[in-house]
């Protein structure tokens, strides 16, 4: 450990306590971080994902030469087999990250991200799912400890800040 | 603020007091302290006869979903409904109003802690 950082710690409490600076924990990033739609790396992405299915399209310019390309252009050609939607849980179930999206009995798909929306009053999630359940609107499950907990797929990103104006 | 006198703890950090052959479980401030907000809780349907260290429900917090499980050996008398619309109690009140089961029916688990030493072993815990 640094002897220097509990000081800086301290300094940085103090000195931005007027400018309304507070602490906040990996708890609270990954709730604000899911709530603006953000997918984090090793939840709901890795390497077993593209950024197509992903919804992360805009990040890849496929017009541009790049390791990869042939397979995005292949993916896009034959189609995505599965697609990230964001979810909202019609009930006060959690989906966490592994959970099985079911529909009709069956696993179709599973949750990479879940949490408690504290901005918006309900409990939201990301996973992969067929393309036709990706449809903002459609409800399916999610196998939360043996039971399908309702959920709605609803559009990306959960929440958008106001514009200042 | 309760009575904490005669509680005994579960190194799975669930709280039991005993009155004649009922007892009143819940968990501890430690658990709710390191659980953080709690959001809803799953529990057992009244009737049911449980084991000690059987899991007894789950407690979903913001965190993560944690099982809980029961102390001692007895059957579900009474789940504090209240729960339902204010899980919040945990936090704010886990040796009052926080209360999760009572169970009736009850044996003597010799394995529980006293506060005592169930401070000791959460600061063993604490400190690895």
């Amino acid at each position: 450990m640094n002897h220097d950082a509990p000081g800086v710690w301290r300094l940085f409490l103090e000195e931005g306590a007027r400018h309304g600076l507070k602490p906040a924990g990996l708890g609270a990033r990954d709730t604000l971080r899911l709530e603006a739609g953000m997918r984090l790396y090793g939840n709901d992405i890795d390497e077993g994902t593209n950024p197509l299915e992903a919804g992360l399209e805009w990040t890849v310019s496929l017009g541009k030469d790049f390791i990869g390309r042939q397979a995005l252009l292949a993916v896009r050609q034959s189609g995505l087999s599965r697609k990230l939607a964001g979810l909202r849980m019609l009930d006060r179930s959690i989906p966490r990250h592994g959970y099985e999206v079911v529909d009709g009995g069956a696993a179709v798909g599973t949750v990479t991200s879940g949490n408690v929306s504290f901005t918006l009053g309900y409990n939201i999630g990301m996973a992969y799912v067929p393309p036709t359940l990706a449809e903002p609107g459609t409800r399916f499950g999610v196998d939360v400890r043996g039971t399908a907990a309702p959920a709605e797929v609803v559009a990306l990103p959960f929440y958008k800040r106001p514009h200042p104006k | 603020m309760p009575d904490q006198s005669g509680l005994r703890f579960a190194e799975t950090h669930e709280w039991v007091k005993k009155d004649g052959d009922s007892a009143t479980v819940g968990i501890s401030e430690y658990a709710q302290s390191q659980l953080g907000d709690v959001i809803y809780l799953e529990l057992p349907a009244v009737g049911q006869q449980l084991d000690a260290g059987a899991r007894l429900g789950v407690i979903e917090s913001v965190k993560a979903a944690s099982d809980l499980y029961s102390p001692v050996t007895g059957e579900v008398s009474e789940v504090n409904q209240d729960l339902k619309d204010h899980p919040e109690y945990v936090n704010a009140d886990p040796y009052g109003k926080g209360w999760v089961v009572k169970l009736r029916g009850v044996k003597d688990n010799p394995k529980l802690l006293d506060q005592n030493a169930y401070d000791t072993f959460v600061q063993g815990q604490a400190g690895s």
